[in-house]
């Protein structure tokens, strides 16, 4: 809760600040670059490592910036996790910023699993039906699970609706194993 | 008679014995003056205490008999009630008997009840367990046919199914989806 807490302040503060200086979609994309970098590396284990000094991990981070193409804004603001000792929470502040962002746009993410790689036309169409339902643009996010035998697996907006054949041949068998 | 009358009377007696030498009256009253004094104190001394040891002895006898005959009567009333006694043992040991039999009887109904009792959980229990068994065996059957059903219904789609399909299920997923609000 307190973690939660920490992360939702940290990224409405940045939300903030980027809002005033209409860069709300270039922070996204530098905390989309600087987690690509950052994340399980070992720039990650140098940063968040208290045996190096703080300086000396804070020139680094300011080396590291560069060639990211980091804009000033996002920079001060990962210089203000690290004097704070904050790098933990830094996955969720990007959570909660992409949340936000989404939010203040207008968009909401949906995820769909086929078992096999669907038309372009079918991914159309589900996103203009959650579109409708949602009064929101919607930005969905395909993927394939051949275990899924057929159908679709859709998550949205905190649920889950699963209408692959996996599913519905385990409901068999549970209706089976009970009532038979 | 008194005394000195008998003495007169032996002198008179004495003087007509005859010719013999009479003897004097000096040789009479010297033994009877001796056989007063003899007299007087043996009835001043000795008869007092004949007569005394006399009367405590009957006294002792007659409290020796008291006593006797109070022994004898403690000793029939001792006999009288040790018979009393002896007559209430039987019934005291038929009391003790029949309490003894009655007191068997409850503890023997006690135990009957109590080993039927437990046989009745055991079997109770042997029921319990059996049935359980029996649930599980069933259940576990109800899984397999399930499992075998859901395996064999797997395979039978994998092997048959075909784009068509995939986008036919696609369809009628999305025209669920679009019937959610």
């Amino acid at each position: 809760m307190i973690e939660g807490s920490l992360s939702r302040r940290y990224a409405k503060a940045l939300f903030e600040l980027a809002r005033e200086n209409g860069r709300e979609e270039a922070i996204e994309r530098d905390f989309e670059r600087f987690l690509a970098a950052y994340a399980g590396s070992p720039l990650q284990s140098v940063l968040t490592n208290p045996a190096f000094e703080a300086a000396t991990r804070k020139r680094i981070l300011e080396a590291v910036a560069v060639p990211l193409a980091l804009s000033s804004v996002f920079k001060n603001f990962l210089s203000l996790l690290h004097d704070r000792d904050r790098w933990a929470y830094l996955p969720a502040i990007a959570a909660v910023y992409h949340r936000m962002l989404n939010e203040a746009k207008g968009r909401v993410e949906a995820r769909v699993v086929s078992s096999s790689t669907p038309d372009e036309d079918l991914i159309e169409r589900l996103k203009a039906v959650l579109a409708r339902i949602s009064g929101k643009e919607v930005l969905l996010r395909a993927e394939v699970d051949p275990g899924l035998i057929g159908g679709l697996v859709l998550e949205w907006q905190g649920k889950v609706y699963d209408g692959s054949v996996r599913t519905q041949l385990e409901n068999m068998k549970q209706r089976i194993a009970r009532a038979y | 008679m008194t005394v000195l009358e008998l003495v007169l009377i032996a002198q008179a007696l004495a003087s007509e014995a005859g010719d013999h030498h009479a003897p004097s009256l000096h040789d009479i009253w010297f033994p009877l003056i001796n056989f007063l004094i003899f007299a007087y104190l043996i009835k001043r001394f000795a008869l007092p205490r004949a007569r005394d040891y006399l009367a405590s002895r009957r006294a002792a006898l007659v409290r020796a008999m008291d006593e006797a005959a109070e022994r004898e009567r403690r000793a029939a009333a001792l006999v009288q009630d040790y018979k009393a006694r002896l007559a209430r043992i039987d019934g005291e040991t038929e009391s003790i008997v029949s309490a003894l039999r009655a007191d068997g009887e409850k503890e023997k109904a006690k135990l009957v009840r109590e080993a039927r009792a437990l046989a009745d959980k055991i079997q109770q229990d042997a029921r319990f367990l059996a049935d359980q068994e029996l649930k599980v065996a069933r259940q576990r059957m109800r899984e397999e046919i399930a499992e075998t059903a859901e395996r064999q219904a797997r395979e039978l789609i994998e092997r048959h199914i075909s784009a068509a399909d995939q986008a036919r299920l696609a369809e009628e997923f999305i025209a669920r989806i679009g019937q959610v609000r």
